[in-house]
């Protein structure tokens, strides 16, 4: 494979837990992709098929026991956890939080002109994170996730618990300003127009097998 | 760096003061403590051949050690009890991804609420000096407040070093809470360390932190620092800063990693 320096590249790439121990487990088969910069890529399997070990993998949250993965990316992850900011905090304040921790100088009133857009964004923005549907709290998530410094996003079914209005307002911003960004995600099903597949660009698929399937 | 403090402090004073009350309930209990220690020093004014060696009343001698061990205490159970809170609320993930921002979230959550820690302090022995009966001078208190500021890096280590052994047994802060209030009594909080055994009070002396803070404060506060203790206690405080920043730094990454490796997360008893 050729590959430049901005591509996400797995050879033959699998976790092991207990390796070399009597409960050595693979939790997927081996994987070997090549994702170039500013591609979007879905992973598509079942349930327990690996998906989010996997993510979390190229995310440098847990290691690669065998095989390679490259990346230089910095990544901004999203796990498919319902809460991933700090409860007591209002949406606001915990997108300042979070954007503050990696990138120190961020353009506060251009994010909130841009996510406005999202119907449920401005009452998930003043209301408490604990106090937020799930809906709210997804957005939220999301919107850290594109806004955040890093140039590789991962996103672990990411538009699950939203109606169909925010989903189509967050892709369309997606569509208009992070067409720079490089993006995986991880679905249960190939993505459709009517889902989450609404994506100007082209994308593709590699379908994860659990090590039973 | 500035920026980010800023963040990580309004963050924690919002989650410790989530209204202005709450501040004021801190700052009258911090008063009953005082009156409470005040009447208690009357109550038990000991015999003066044990303080001779400070040169300080008993109340002077139970304030600093109740007091001037809080910052130490808390700076070493704060990093671990900062990461459980990431993990409870679910953001661990999200301070594990880019180099070195969990360390430094958890050194600058430390930092933070020491910060407000220290503000208090400062207050508690003012009003003990204008209302009590605290034989410190001003210059004194501002020695004192200053000593607490220079040990906070050794007690940060120590915290760094629990938090590792946090991290690999996936329990123990209640542990590290009792350590740290055993560690308290024994370098002499409420009575002197010299009514311990002799081999006792000489190894508390030269090896524990609590100890040497203590020491080095309440000799400052009577004026009966020697220039060579004040020398064998910088030296230690020195060799104890390095070691145990060092220690604390190199155990917590490597005990990162093998949680990193695992990928199990945390599963807390609520």
């Amino acid at each position: 494979m050729t590959n430049s320096s901005n591509d996400v590249l797995l050879e033959d790439a699998c976790k092991v837990y207990g390796k070399d121990t009597l409960e050595e487990f693979r939790p997927f088969a081996p994987v070997s992709f090549q994702l170039k910069d500013k591609e979007l890529l879905y992973i598509i399997g079942a349930n327990g098929s690996g998906k989010t070990t996997l993510l979390r993998a190229i995310a440098d949250l847990t290691t690669i026991e065998e095989g390679r993965l490259t990346q230089n990316h910095d990544v901004n992850f999203l796990s498919s956890n319902e809460s991933q900011m700090f409860d007591q905090l209002t949406g606001l304040e915990n997108i300042k939080y979070f954007l503050g921790l990696r990138n120190q100088s961020f353009d506060q009133q251009k994010i909130i002109n841009r996510w406005q857009e999202v119907p449920a964004f401005n009452k998930a923005l003043h209301t408490k994170y604990n106090l937020c549907s799930k809906g709210m709290k997804r957005i939220l998530d999301l919107c850290v996730a594109f806004e955040d410094c890093g140039s590789l996003v991962l996103l672990d079914e990411p538009f699950h618990g939203l109606d169909s209005e925010n989903r189509d307002a967050i892709i369309n911003i997606i569509n208009q300003d992070f067409l720079d960004k490089t993006i995986i995600i991880t679905a249960q099903n190939i993505p459709s127009q009517s889902t989450d597949g609404a994506f100007n660009r082209s994308y593709s698929i590699f379908e994860l097998k659990g090590v039973n399937q | 760096m500035i920026t980010l403090f800023k963040l990580i402090f309004l963050k924690e004073y919002k989650y410790y003061y989530p209204e202005k009350k709450y501040i004021f309930i801190n700052l009258v209990t911090e008063l009953f403590s005082l009156l409470v220690l005040m009447m208690m020093s009357q109550a038990f004014e000991l015999k003066t051949q044990f303080l001779s060696e400070y040169d300080i009343s008993y109340f002077t001698f139970l304030l600093i050690g109740e007091e001037c061990l809080k910052i130490p205490s808390l700076t070493l159970m704060l990093p671990t009890r900062s990461f459980k809170q990431l993990s409870i609320e679910g953001v661990l993930d999200r301070h594990l991804i880019g180099k070195n921002i969990l360390r430094k979230t958890l050194i600058l959550s430390t930092l933070s609420f020491v910060m407000i820690e220290f503000v208090i302090l400062a207050i508690v022995l003012l009003i003990a000096k204008l209302f009590m009966s605290l034989q410190i001078s001003f210059l004194g208190i501002f020695s004192i407040l200053l000593i607490q500021l220079l040990f906070i890096p050794i007690f940060l280590g120590l915290g760094f070093l629990s938090l590792a052994i946090f991290i690999k047994l996936r329990r123990g802060e209640g542990f590290i809470t009792k350590a740290s209030s055993v560690l308290t009594v024994l370098s002499g909080a409420y009575f002197p360390a010299t009514l311990f055994p002799e081999f006792m009070y000489g190894f508390l002396n030269n090896f524990s932190p609590y100890n040497i803070i203590l020491n080095i404060t309440r000799s400052v506060a009577g004026h009966t620092s020697t220039t060579i203790n004040l020398l064998k206690y910088s030296s230690l405080s020195i060799v104890f800063t390095i070691l145990f920043v060092l220690l604390g730094i190199f155990s917590y990454e490597k005990l990162i990693n093998e949680y990193k490796r695992k990928n199990t997360g945390f599963n807390f008893l609520l």
